[in-house]
């Protein structure tokens, strides 16, 4: 037949045959299907050599089915039809799923042994084998400090825990016995005997989430510094903030509550008060107003000089989607027939300050000012009111 | 009569005796356990039970060379064998001298 004696000496159709026997030993933990057919498919080679005149395994040896059964009965193992346990309704219906994905997997193991691929796939699986043991310990310990009180010792969910020695102990001491287990030492007896399956299969469903959630730590950690970095940013930068928000706009109202317009507003350095910023994000996204669905974009004025300026309250603008061209910058600019309007305001008028409703002098004089100063806010300070457009006359009605 | 189930329990000692007799092979271990009386001792059973013993520490094993075929795996008594045998040919004895007696006086009767 063909193939026969190729190779290493092992006829690939044993392989076949010794992939039925192994997929007819279903029930029977991995380490016992090991024990009974480790080399399983020289032996198969063997004994057809030693006995001329059949190359075919079936007729030689019987069914695989008969061959499991046999290996099974000569180790005084329950025979497969018996062997799956009886539980009760209940653990049948929870365990089912995973007794149906074992026996795909072991389905499935069976037809790729039998790839002629196989063998050397097979050769480097078996000598990554240690690896898959040091994950699974590695894979139980992270599992088990995030389901108990791994917190508590105020540690952080990680991929190695340096920092805590009792922590870092434990870790290595799961995958030791991930190790041993897997070299077949250490392994429990009695009713935990099905505990080394068990770790293996909560570790394989487990890994997904565990990596996923120490993956999606790290980021958080990076992200929560960057953070930081920009609010020290922020504060050293332009602009304005109130409450830890930038500010838009700023709506200024006289001493009797009115709302002016086109004040400019220099900060006690003579430097211009500006809330947007050349490159802010709003520059290009817009800024949302307090109440208004669509967002806002404002424009700068030009002093005399022909310069842009940004200090003028309250700045103009328009919905964005009055902005649709682009400026050199990439930034929305308004587009030609679009009316620069002020924002709503936050309200029409404001209370009255009736401690600095004085006579223009006497704004003038800083003295009696400044023991008015703590009650009132600071855009009351610019002595622009008197040059200030669109004050009304002054009807105080004290 | 059908031996195959009475040989169930004394397959390990039976594999065990041969093999400490003189190493061998899968093949050859079965071969010396059928000319020996076991006529009915299956393929499956004599090689599950030489790579049980082996695994479980009571074999030697190593690999010879052949010309004609695959490569051979021979099978090798060690101490711990040796000791497994003597335990269980000493149950056996005595568990064949209990059923003798038994059946002596069952037919006797």
């Amino acid at each position: 037949m063909s193939g026969t004696h190729a190779g290493h000496g092992v006829i690939p159709d044993a392989h076949t045959y010794a992939a039925e026997v192994r997929r007819h030993l279903v029930g029977l933990t991995p380490e016992q299907v090991d024990d009974l057919t480790d080399g399983l498919e020289a032996d198969l080679g063997e004994a057809l050599v030693d006995s001329p005149g059949t190359d075919d395994l079936v007729g030689r040896f019987g069914q695989p089915s008969a061959y499991a059964a046999e290996l099974r009965a000569a180790a005084g193992l329950p025979d497969g039809a018996a062997a799956p346990v009886r539980r009760r309704g209940f653990w049948r219906w929870v365990t089912l799923p995973v007794r149906a994905a074992y026996e795909a997997c072991v389905e499935g193991l069976d037809v790729l042994r039998s790839q002629p691929w196989w063998p050397p796939v097979g050769e480097l699986l078996t000598v990554l084998l240690p690896v898959a043991w040091v994950l699974r310990g590695w894979l139980a310990y992270q599992l088990v400090f995030a389901l108990t009180g791994g917190y508590t010792m105020g540690a952080r969910l990680s991929w190695a825990p340096f920092s805590n020695p009792a922590l870092f102990v434990a870790m290595l001491a799961a995958i030791l016995v991930s190790v041993q287990w897997g070299r077949g030492l250490w392994l429990p007896a009695g009713r935990l005997r099905g505990l080394p399956r068990v770790t293996t299969v909560v570790a394989v469903v487990a890994a997904l989430p565990i990596m996923a959630t120490l993956a999606s730590h790290e980021v958080e950690y990076r992200y929560s510094t960057v953070v930081e970095y920009v609010d020290e940013a922020a504060r050293v930068t332009d602009g304005v903030v109130v409450g830890g928000m930038a500010v838009s706009n700023l709506h200024v109202y006289d001493a009797e509550g009115n709302p002016l317009d086109g004040v400019q507003i220099y900060d006690d350095r003579g430097r211009p008060v500006e809330t947007i910023q050349a490159d802010g994000y709003e520059r290009y996204e817009g800024w949302s107003l307090y109440g208004v669905d669509e967002r806002w974009q404002f424009t700068s004025v030009e002093d005399e000089d022909g310069r842009a300026r940004w200090n003028v309250y309250p700045l103009l603008g328009a919905p964005m989607s009055d902005f649709d061209e682009w400026d050199s910058e990439g930034r929305p600019s308004p587009s030609p027939g679009a009316t620069m309007r002020t924002p709503p305001r936050p309200f029409a008028k404001a209370p009255a300050v009736p401690g600095r409703l004085q006579a223009p002098e006497a704004a003038a004089t800083p003295g009696p000012a400044d023991q008015a100063t703590p009650a009132s806010p600071a855009p009351a300070d610019p002595s622009a009111e008197p040059e200030a457009p669109g004050v009304e006359g002054a009807a105080a009605a004290p | 009569m059908d031996t195959t189930q009475l040989l169930k329990g004394v397959l390990d000692v039976a594999v065990l005796a041969v093999v400490a007799e003189e190493d061998g092979y899968g093949y050859d271990v079965l071969r010396r356990l059928r000319a020996g009386g076991l006529e009915q001792v299956g393929d499956a059973s004599v090689y599950g039970t030489l790579r049980r013993l082996y695994s479980s520490g009571a074999l030697t094993s190593y690999v010879v060379p052949s010309d004609e075929g695959p490569h051979r795996k021979y099978y090798g008594i060690n101490a711990q064998g040796r000791a497994m045998l003597a335990a269980q040919r000493k149950d056996w004895f005595e568990f064949a001298g209990t059923m003798s007696r038994l059946l002596e006086t069952e037919t006797s009767r």
